[in-house]
């Protein structure tokens, strides 16, 4: 009964997963435009890419860690707002920060016109690691947060004991406990980081800074090239080995992690005591900032009749806003990205569930395979990703039409559902679905019957949280919307290159502000850390 | 964990299976490759998709009032930037037959090169003799729809001398206070590149002093615009209508025409040989340059192709601007290799 | 070793009051058992004195030293004590030397000497090959003696066990509570065990403390709880006593339900001899069998008093089963609806059939005020 699912999956994973990537090394690896693109400048690309990705990495980690334990080991007050807002960062698309932030801090920006300098010219690659950086480390919080969590209080409670401060507490017992947890997180941000488009376009390219991902779209974009597919998959080759390489890399550390024996009580809030008043004051101004300042730069992009005109209560005019909604490619825009995340997230949902299903209870000697077929996007920059769609649809007529662009979803954002359903399956002890099958039910009832309805909460999740995170990305329709099939993402980013910095922003506040209230209506789900079960996404891509 | 939840979880999910399905279903594809949508050839109704490189509302207006003259033709728009289109039209011939009916766009070098390579079809625009002589072509396969110099653009509040010529640019005052669009994304751009450095003041040497004072180069000629207005470079070279566009709104902009007279491009449209509505494709071309389309044109602060639209506020008559003196032929020939130099000695 | 006072020791969770008024001494080189049924507080007392928890008063000391009192409240690492846990909480990223070193790290003794106290902690609990050996390849009783050999490495003044064999299988429990007592007895150390298995704290403890609702009930050696438990819930609690509510009086105890009465010659306990109401408490080692068919017929619920059938105090009731145990045999029987737990020396014999009549003879029944 279950061998033709299992084949018709098998066969939709094939096609999906794998024949897309599998396109672009193949072309890549078809012809050598190696010295060409060494000429153009492949070796700094490189280089930048690899620079600019480390860096945040390193900053996200750093961050997230100091983030996790003064939120989560200490006893500082109003912890639960300073939470909320310093997690704002993950619900902007990154492109979106950077058009916020460049209006900033740029020369010329807001920063400029009001102190009558700006103190860091922000295009350029310092201002492509600090975007990098400041999108990535709510996720690197999530991670280590959640290892935080796990540690059974009484590690910790007999290091007290056998003589050590709580600060000697955490380096020696703490700190290599979650080890693993910072190395995985590491390696999450350092592949987003150099799979990501927008902001490396956005805030490096007005300063020459050229990596991988802007030169993949200079390429596709500009002609210049000869066979623009072949030369730009072979740039997607090297992504992929940068991003296999860093997956490979989190596969081995992660491969001493231990089990906690243990009640699973978490520790107890610590006092910070001489650290208290300073440690809270920073976490409560870089939260301020890091919610207010972008929507503020945009805010006032958005409210100029013109640039370099001063914002005063007689000049601010909606006309942006009134402008930029009714444009007809806005509305293309809205409805293509609503409808394609959620068709996304219907089809994520149904082969998340399958492939999770038959990875944890189904017995099967594929189980691995099938798995590592699921989740190896993750570890590919979504430009490939799209670049193997873009291939894809050329050679089945694909192109031009909203399913390339579903296609590449789908690719992305399944191992999400798998991610946040496997836990849960996982831990449903298998007595449940006996119970079923000695209650009369057969193989394949019995475990709908039990393990799916039990985990079809998490399938929900799963799905809310790509539909969230398609419907305003930008990396992956970038390069394959086509006249009528624009997304959001796309035609915000549009305006933003045309130099219609006063309509980018406009929409970008709306997206912004929805996003925010999405942030408040789930506050309360996210405002402790993720455990097990509701985990947070593992992948960046917007 | 009920069964009623369950089942109510699974009936949710067939709903918004089904809504998704319905949506992307309903949703009409638009014409793609190998286009077996055979349009009804009455002339005036049917649908023609645009590829344009003019700024989205600007298009906009164009169309909605072609289309009070013509409500029954839909015009879809494809909007991206000169590179942007010709490497979807190279994709598009490569796999098929190119999938839209009109291109309109900044770069007569490369019409020039898709005529040669036969993929336009011959139009000649009705009221052609109305039309100023440089905008149409005489082989008869396109039209150039509006006379866009490139002049100096300053920020008024940041500037009180501006600068008066192209040689002046090269001085090292200027150094990092120059921002310029990147010839590899604006066709606009990539066409000036090689008008330089054939312009017998200017030209290769110029073009090396320019780079040493290191502009910045954007993408385009709107951030280069918005660059200048906001202040971030006080003085940029940029397309003379976005100038002008910005002022309207208040920005503090201003154009400097150069004593050495300004490289222009006249923004062709033409139709292509496949196109799969022709007749409606041409007359959305004649209503471009018909009187009523130039006075829109003019409106939307763009210099016009005939004498009897008038001329934007705060412009000079096209009498009063000293144009370069531009060989096609030998501009398209030498724009690579142009670009090429350019691109080396600014970057 | 030093003792241990606790006094007056009160816990209070914001309006729950999880300890009150707690009087607890425990002399050097002995063990006290605390035990209690869940949320009765011991737990919360262990980690009181651990540190872990704040009293809101009270005091504790150690020998002359206060850990707790008069403004003084010590962190838990200045307390100088050793605590294993339920579940070991042996670091999985450290060896096994490691983890037994690492209090002797924090006190900064020298290298040699460090290695040493490690090696004879770790063979006094039998480990003595396991130095280098990581902690995941150990298996959980293992595990549990590496947490006793860390607790005891820097010679504590009181050694803490929290439930620390409760989640051992129970040979292994067995095997470790004898090494307790000899770790107790042999090294002089003050020990505090906290279980919830009333079995184990009287087999283990040379005192045994009960708990119940934060609140001290009684504190005896094992075998004075055994002849004389000071309440019905200790009866109940250690020693699954039956518990009826009936008055007394000159005349003995009789039922509310007015099914049993007993002399008061069979009486015993805090109410023996008072007047009212009262809670009579039927241990099943104060109970006896009589003689089957021994002439006694009977149905349930009908009266048995003094003088009928032979044996002054009897309580007829119907078999239900029995269960083998080592100490003897416990014959359940029910009188009405009241369930009496009956043992009886091993190779006694015993009804089988359920409903046959039994005759159960109260030799001592506890009675208790009632408020």
């Amino acid at each position: 009964m279950t061998l033709p699912l299992r084949l018709a999956l098998w066969a939709s994973l094939a096609g999906v997963m794998v024949l897309p990537l599998a396109l672009v090394i193949s072309l890549g690896l078809g012809a050598n435009h190696l010295p060409e693109l060494i000429d153009q400048g492949l070796l700094r690309a490189t280089a930048n890419s690899l620079v600019s990705s480390l860096l945040s990495a390193i900053g996200a980690v750093i961050i997230g860690t100091l983030m996790a334990f003064l939120l989560d080991r200490t006893d500082l007050p109003g912890r639960g707002a300073l939470r909320l807002l310093l997690l704002t960062p993950l619900f902007i698309p990154p492109f979106i920060g950077a058009i916020a932030w460049s209006g900033l801090l740029t020369d010329g920006g807001l920063v400029d016109r009001v102190l009558g300098f700006s103190p860091w010219n922000f295009y350029g690659g310092p201002g492509v690691v600090f975007l990098l950086t400041l999108h990535a480390y709510p996720m690197a919080y999530f991670v280590v947060a959640a290892a935080l969590r796990r540690i059974p209080a009484e590690l910790e409670e007999a290091s007290r004991l056998s003589g050590a401060r709580p600060s000697r507490t955490q380096v020696d017992i703490t700190l290599p406990l979650i080890r693993p947890a910072m190395a995985a997180a590491f390696t999450l941000t350092f592949v987003s980081g150099i799979g990501d488009f927008g902001i490396p376009v956005i805030v490096g390219l007005p300063a020459g800074y050229e990596t991988l991902s802007t030169m993949v779209y200079r390429f596709l974009e500009s002609g210049s090239v000869a066979s623009p597919l072949q030369t730009v998959s072979q740039i997607g080759v090297v992504l992929l080995l940068l991003g296999v390489l860093g997956t490979l890399l989190d596969r081995q550390v992660t491969k001493g992690s231990v089990e906690f024996g243990g009640t699973g009580r978490p520790a107890d809030p610590q006092a910070p005591g001489r650290a208290r008043v300073p440690l809270g004051v920073i976490a409560w101004v870089v939260s301020v900032v890091v919610t207010l300042a972008p929507l503020v730069g945009l805010a006032v992009r958005a409210l100029l009749p013109a640039p370099g005109v001063p914002l005063t209560l007689e000049t601010a005019t909606l006309d942006n806003f009134r402008r930029a909604l009714t444009a007809s490619t806005t509305t293309d825009g809205v409805t293509n990205s609503v409808v394609l995340a959620l068709g996304a997230a219907v089809v994520c949902g149904v082969l998340g569930l399958l492939v999770a299903l038959f990875t944890t209870r189904l017995a099967g000697r594929d189980r691995e395979s099938m798995l590592l077929s699921v989740l190896l996007p993750q570890a590919v920059p979504g430009l490939v990703i799209a670049t193997g769609w873009l291939i894809l649809g050329r050679y089945t007529g694909l192109f031009n039409t909203r399913w390339v662009i579903l296609g590449a979803y789908v690719t992305a954002f399944t191992a999400i559902v798998v991610q946040t359903v496997r836990g849960p399956l996982a831990g449903i002890h298998s007595s449940m679905e006996e119970a079923a099958r000695i209650g009369g039910a057969k193989a394949l009832r019995s475990r709908l019957d039990t393990s799916v309805r039990l985990a079809l909460p998490s399938v929900g999740i799963g799905m809310i949280m790509v539909a969230v995170t398609a419907v305003r990305e930008l990396t992956l329709s970038v390069l394959l919307v086509a006249p009528g099939t624009q997304t959001l993402g796309v035609v915000i980013f549009q305006y933003q290159r045309a130099g219609d910095y006063n309509a980018s922003s406009a929409l970008s506040v709306v997206l912004m502000v929805v996003g925010l209230l999405v942030l408040a209506a789930f506050g309360a789900r996210y405002s402790r850390p993720a455990t097990g079960s509701e985990s947070a996404p593992r992948s960046i891509r917007a | 964990m009920s069964r009623s939840v369950g089942r109510r979880a699974v009936l949710a999910s067939v709903a918004v299976f089904a809504a998704g399905a319905l949506g992307l279903a309903g949703c009409s594809e638009p014409a793609t490759t190998g286009s077996g949508a055979t349009s009804d050839s009455a002339a005036a109704s049917g649908e023609v998709t645009l590829y344009t490189s003019e700024p989205q509302a600007k298009i906009d207006e164009i169309i909605s009032a072609f289309n009070e003259e013509q409500p029954d033709i839909e015009v879809k728009v494809f909007r991206a930037g000169t590179g942007d289109l010709k490497a979807r039209i190279e994709a598009e011939r490569s796999t098929g037959a190119v999938a839209a009916d009109i291109l309109l766009a900044a770069d007569v070098p490369t019409f020039e090169q898709y005529k040669d390579q036969d993929l336009f079809q011959e139009f000649e625009p009705s009221e052609a003799d109305a039309i100023e002589d440089v905008a149409v072509d005489p082989d008869g396969f396109y039209v150039g729809t509006r006379i866009i110099p490139t002049v100096i653009a300053y920020n008024t509040g940041d500037v009180t001398d501006p600068p008066t010529s192209w040689a002046e640019l090269a001085e090292p005052e200027y150094l990092d206070r120059i921002i310029l669009p990147n010839p590899d994304v604006s066709g606009a751009a990539a066409f000036n590149a090689a008008a330089w450095s054939l312009q017998p003041d200017l030209g290769e040497e110029w073009i090396n002093r320019l780079g040493a004072n290191n502009p910045q180069v954007a993408e385009s000629n709107g951030p280069v615009s918005q660059a200048v207005a906001e202040g971030s470079k006080p003085v940029g070279i940029v397309v003379d209508y976005l100038v002008r566009d910005l002022a309207a709104q208040g920005s503090p902009i201003a154009v400097s025409y150069p004593s050495e007279g300004v490289p222009y491009i006249t923004q062709p449209g033409a139709v292509f040989a496949d196109a799969p509505n022709p007749e409606a494709a041409k007359l959305f071309l004649d209503f471009i340059v018909s009187q009523k389309g130039q006075q829109i044109a003019v409106e939307q602060n763009y210099l016009p192709v005939r004498d009897d639209a008038g001329t934007p506020e705060g412009a000079p008559a096209l009498t009063d601007i000293t144009l370069f003196d531009q060989d096609l032929e030998v501009i398209a020939a030498s724009q690579d290799e142009a670009v090429a130099a350019f691109n080396a000695a600014v970057r | 070793m030093p003792e241990l006072v606790a006094h007056g020791v009160g816990v209070r969770f914001g309006e729950t009051v999880a300890l009150d008024n707690l009087d607890v001494r425990v002399d050097s080189g002995r063990i006290l058992a605390l035990v209690g049924p869940s949320g009765s507080g011991k737990s919360t007392f262990l980690r009181a004195i651990a540190g872990f928890e704040r009293p809101s008063a009270g005091t504790i000391r150690v020998g002359d030293r206060t850990l707790v009192g008069d403004g003084i409240h010590l962190p838990p690492e200045e307390r100088g004590l050793g605590m294993v846990f339920q579940h070991h909480a042996v670091w999985p990223h450290l060896s096994v030397e490691d983890n037994v070193a690492y209090p002797l790290r924090r006190a900064k003794v020298p290298a040699a000497r460090r290695r040493r106290l490690v090696a004879e902690a770790l063979e006094t609990v039998e480990l003595g090959d396991f130095a280098r050996r990581r902690p995941d390849t150990l298996s959980g009783g293992q595990r549990q003696r590496v947490s006793l050999a860390r607790a005891i490495v820097a010679r504590p003044g009181v050694l803490l066990l929290d439930e620390a064999l409760s989640a051992l299988d129970e040979p292994l429990r067995a095997s470790l509570r004898l090494m307790l007592r000899r770790l107790a007895a042999e090294h002089d150390l003050t020990m505090v065990h906290v279980t919830h298995d009333r079995g184990e704290a009287l087999a283990i403890g040379d005192e045994v403390a009960v708990l119940h609702r934060g609140r001290l009930v009684q504190c005896d050696v094992p075998d004075q709880l055994d002849a004389a438990p000071n309440s019905a819930f200790v009866a109940g609690f250690l020693h699954d006593a039956t518990l009826v509510d009936g008055t007394v009086s000159g005349d003995g105890f009789r039922s509310d339900s007015g099914g049993m009465t007993l002399r008061p010659e069979a009486l015993t306990g805090p109410a023996g001899s008072a007047t009212g109401p009262a809670t009579l408490a039927l241990l099943p080692a104060g109970l006896a069998l009589s003689t089957p068919g021994a002439g006694v017929e009977t149905a349930a619920g009908s009266e048995f008093g003094p003088g009928v059938g032979a044996g002054p105090d009897r309580i007829g009731a119907e078999f239900v089963t029995s269960l083998y145990g080592r100490s003897g045999r416990t014959v359940i029987c029910r009188h009405g609806d009241i369930e009496l737990r009956v043992l009886v020396p091993t190779g006694t014999a015993v009804p089988t059939r359920v409903g046959e009549a039994v005759g159960i003879d109260v030799r001592r029944g506890f009675v208790y005020p009632r408020d």
